[in-house]
């Protein structure tokens, strides 16, 4: 199948949805209950101003359960799928940029604490593959997905 | 329309978190001193007993504010000179030691980044003191003026 048709397939873009709604509740259930450890773990990578951790702390959990669940329902699909394309951004510049300033820190993303094994580049590669998922879900789900289906199925 | 949708999306899931973390039994702070996450803000009692108790004092100002006066022991590391003086911060200050972070108090944010900083690169034990100099001073607490600790260029 060629790349332009994969990029469109509903199919696909249906299983990917289930499979990144899945990952986005499991990582927020584990922050939900517990936000200090979050708080703590987004502290370390350093980046948001002091005065800022704690309000992320709390919001983020939420907005990935909201954006898990309307993934998994598909409800608003495309809207769902930009959401999480926003944190998977967020997650792959939060650890790209702790990786290469040598900070070895966790990663807080299923609400881990501290002491589970530090981030690498390896890390970096996954939170990149689920970016490149997020957005074949937005391209899919779009408005303009369904005329350039029909115009792929009359080329081939 | 996806965008309003999505903006729409994640507004409500922050106000819910916010309103949850309202109704939560033990919600986390928002704002003021129990809102610094990572590291531990100490009273000037507690910065006093850390002295006493060995810690090292990191003062995360400029090397001028330093030589003019800073904590008795303290050792200077500018925030932006954290990087080049990586390698040197690590033999003077031993990872094991407890460290206490310092700068002109509440409104200056290097002590606090300088203090996470130090404890993502393995400093086992960071604290920080957020009031600072200015109140270290006016408490008539041991101070030092000159050159001191400084790192070497």
């Amino acid at each position: 199948m060629k790349a332009s048709s994969l990029l469109l397939d509903r199919r696909l873009s249906f299983a990917l949805r289930l499979i990144i709604g899945t990952v986005l509740i499991l990582a927020s259930l584990g922050k939900l209950t517990d936000p200090r450890t979050f708080a703590d773990a987004l502290a370390a990578y350093a980046l948001l101003p002091a005065a800022a951790v704690a309000p992320a702390a709390v919001v983020l959990p939420w907005v990935e359960l909201v954006a898990g669940l309307a993934l998994l329902t598909g409800v608003p699909a495309r809207s769902a799928g930009l959401v999480a394309a926003v944190l998977a951004v967020g997650y792959v510049a939060a650890t790209a940029s702790a990786v290469a300033r040598g900070f070895s820190i966790s990663c807080g993303c299923f609400g881990d604490a501290a002491s589970s094994s530090p981030l690498g580049w390896g890390d970096v590669a996954w939170r990149v593959a689920l970016l490149t998922a997020t957005l074949q879900v937005v391209a899919a789900e779009s408005l303009v997905a369904e005329p350039a289906r029909l115009l792929l199925r009359r080329r081939a | 329309m996806t965008l309003l949708l999505a903006a729409l999306l994640a507004g409500a899931a922050a106000a819910c978190g916010l309103a949850a973390n309202a109704l939560s039994s033990d919600p986390l702070p928002l704002s003021g001193p129990g809102a610094m996450f990572a590291v531990r803000d100490l009273s000037l009692e507690q910065a006093v007993a850390a002295l006493t108790g060995g810690a090292v004092f990191v003062d995360a100002r400029v090397a001028e504010a330093y030589r003019a006066g800073h904590v008795a022991g303290a050792v200077s590391v500018p925030y932006t000179a954290r990087f080049a003086a990586l390698g040197e911060l690590r033999r003077r200050i031993p990872p094991g030691d407890p460290v206490v972070v310092y700068c002109t108090g509440p409104g200056c944010p290097a002590a606090a980044r300088l203090a996470t900083w130090m404890a993502a690169r393995g400093w086992r034990d960071v604290r920080l003191f957020a009031a600072g100099y200015p109140v270290w001073e006016a408490a008539g607490r041991p101070v030092q003026t000159g050159a001191g600790t400084e790192p070497r260029p």
